[in-house]
């Protein structure tokens, strides 16, 4: 029987079946759905313990040692002070080219968590190119600069005001910059200190090495150090990265418990689609079988059957993922430290599930025709010569 | 002489039945020539529907030996019986045993299709056989839409399409009114006659015996000539 005549034919009886096949791949569908979205919540919490802020590899970053989040740490400028000397004691003048002090908290503006940051601008432009895509520079302390994931996930754009901490904001431009995957109100370092009323307090000192300068190694000078009086430690860029992922490793793991289980449940459902496949129609596999299709021709339309089901279950999941991803997006917005969570799912993720479930599929049908052969059990073959057919 | 197309000696058969063993076939001996339309009478549970199973190669027997068609079917592989039933044999049931997702052609097609005849050339001999069994206008109706005669004449296409040696119908009127268990038994007796084409046929209908060419009656398992 060739390929197109047999999905002819198998088109033919999942539609007259429609029902039984309508639930095997709703069941299908709502795993894969499942799946898809708790591996899109993990790529948001990946993205999330990542991307809080992304700087360059030249920077070395001072902030508390226990701390675990960014608005958690303290830093003074006398902290910071004491480890550029040190550098400089060590490997010269010229060692460090710039400090930054980095000011970060995390708002709610409009229902949203955002990040406010606040820091000079001409350091940080040095640091992580500040490009305005938009509007101007800020002129006073009333005005503020966004970036677009801001304007994306708050609707409040150029020209417009912002609330914070009892300070109102006129957004004067947006900005884009590598430093940030999240969304931002970026102020000037003193406008931050002038508007949350503190005086040399912020959350990150930042040293940037000067070139061809080994920032292991200068980090590593640093380590012998032990200062009591000092409560900061001096952190190479991936170190910050490594303390972020940790944080949120919990929230993955649980996630990734999740996501296994969707994986698991596909197991089943592809088994599933086939078992009921060849459980709801014993009798037409009798029949099949009795004018002349062999055991392994049935395997084959079982498997070809099967195929057809969880294929359309599969799109199904997908497009239900895709649809209630961005519509959860678009309805309500939902954000985490600044970071948009958008549950998206990528192509890796679109394709573990698929072949999974191939492979899930295949072992299935295999299993149960393995359990199977209706030639063999009298029992059935009797059942054609009693009662009516289905 | 007509050589022999069944040929069987002291054949057994013992089947389980919720726990309990049922010698459905005796020492069954009997020989059938090319061409026969043999019709087996008989109570219920008289082992009628056993004996075509195993005549078609859709069980074996225990014991004894079974030559149909020349194949030796107590000696034969699966491999081989699944190529008898293909080559060989076709079943009709009491009811009917249509595929009910596929309308009359597309019955008619599938042993064809199993045996990897190309659809186009398959769907000419469907409309061919069911031509031949007077249902060329009903060839896209489901079975839900024929009535139980036009049902069965559908089984005797499908049984037909594949020019088998031997049918073997199992009650083929059970489930018909007699007027169309007439036009059936009017049917078999054209092609048998016309044809040539080879029945046994298990029945409660003593009036099928009327078109029968060998009568045997078949009680516990024992098979008697009539």
């Amino acid at each position: 029987m060739k390929l197109l005549t047999a999905l002819r034919y198998l088109w033919i009886h999942i539609r007259n079946d429609w029902l039984r096949s309508l639930l095997s791949m709703l069941s299908v569908a709502a795993l894969v759905c499942v799946y898809l979205m708790s591996s899109g919540m993990i790529n948001d919490l990946q993205r999330l313990g990542r991307s809080l802020l992304r700087f360059p590899e030249s920077l070395l970053l001072v902030f508390s040692r226990n701390a675990v989040f960014p608005p958690d740490s303290h830093v003074d400028n006398a902290e910071l002070a004491f480890y550029k000397d040190k550098i400089t004691e060590t490997f010269g003048d010229d060692a460090v080219v710039e400090t930054l002090s980095f000011f970060y908290r995390v708002v709610r503006i409009s229902e949203h968590s955002v990040i406010t940051a606040g820091a000079d601008y001409k350091a940080l432009d040095k640091l992580a190119k500040l490009e305005l895509i938009e509007g101007s520079w800020p002129t006073d302390f009333g005005q503020a600069l966004v970036n677009q994931d801001f304007v994306a996930l708050t609707g409040i754009g150029l020209g417009e005001q912002v609330r914070i901490y009892g300070s109102d904001l006129v957004i004067s431009g947006i900005i884009n910059s590598g430093l940030w995957q999240n969304a931002l109100v970026l102020l000037n370092y003193e406008q931050a200190m002038h508007i949350y009323q503190l005086e040399d307090d912020f959350q990150i000192g930042g040293l940037m090495l000067a070139n061809g300068l080994d920032p292991t190694r200068v980090q590593q000078s640093l380590q012998g150090l032990y200062v009591n009086e000092l409560c900061c430690h001096v952190y190479l860029h991936d170190h910050y990265y490594a303390l972020t992922q940790n944080a949120f490793q919990g929230f993955i793991s649980v996630y990734g418990v999740v996501q296994l289980i969707g994986l698991l449940l596909i197991t089943f459902g592809a088994y599933n689609a086939a078992a009921l496949a060849l459980a709801e129609h014993q009798r037409e596999i009798i029949m099949s079988r009795v004018i002349g299709f062999s055991g392994r021709q049935m395997t084959w339309l079982l498997l070809l059957r099967t195929y057809l089901v969880v294929y359309m279950a599969f799109f199904l999941g997908w497009l239900a993922a895709a649809i209630i991803t961005r519509m959860s997006f678009y309805l309500n917005p939902f954000s985490m430290s600044g970071v948009m969570i958008t549950l998206t799912f990528d192509a890796k993720d679109v394709l573990a599930a698929f072949g999974w479930m191939n492979l899930c599929t295949l072992f299935g049908v295999l299993f149960a025709s393995l359990r199977y052969d209706p030639l063999k059990k009298g029992t059935q073959l009797r059942s054609l010569s009693k009662g009516r057919a289905i | 002489m007509t050589a022999a197309l069944i040929s069987a000696q002291h054949i057994s058969k013992t089947f389980k039945n919720d726990g309990l063993r049922v010698k459905a076939l005796r020492e069954v001996s009997f020989e059938l020539p090319e061409g026969a339309c043999a019709v087996i009478c008989g109570p219920s549970g008289g082992g009628k529907s056993t004996l075509l199973h195993i005549l078609g190669g859709l069980d074996r027997i225990d014991s004894g030996s079974l030559s149909v068609a020349g194949v030796r079917l107590d000696q034969a592989s699966d491999a081989a019986l699944n190529q008898f039933r293909r080559e060989k044999t076709a079943f009709i049931f009491q009811f009917y045993n249509l595929l009910p997702s596929f309308n009359a052609l597309d019955n008619v097609c599938l042993p064809l299709l199993a045996r990897g005849v190309p659809k186009k050339q398959a769907d000419e001999k469907a409309a061919e056989a069911l031509a031949q069994v007077h249902l060329g206008q009903r060839a896209k109706h489901k079975p839900s839409q024929l009535s139980g005669g036009e049902q069965q004449r559908v089984a005797i296409a499908r049984a037909l399409v594949v020019r088998p040696s031997l049918i073997l119908a199992d009650e083929p009127t059970g489930d018909l009114d007699s007027q169309a268990a007439q036009e059936i038994m009017d049917l078999v007796v054209s092609l048998n006659n016309n044809q040539g084409v080879s029945f046994v046929v298990a029945t409660h209908n003593l009036d099928i015996r009327k078109i029968a060419t060998h009568t045997f009656e078949m009680r516990d398992g024992k098979l008697e000539q009539a």
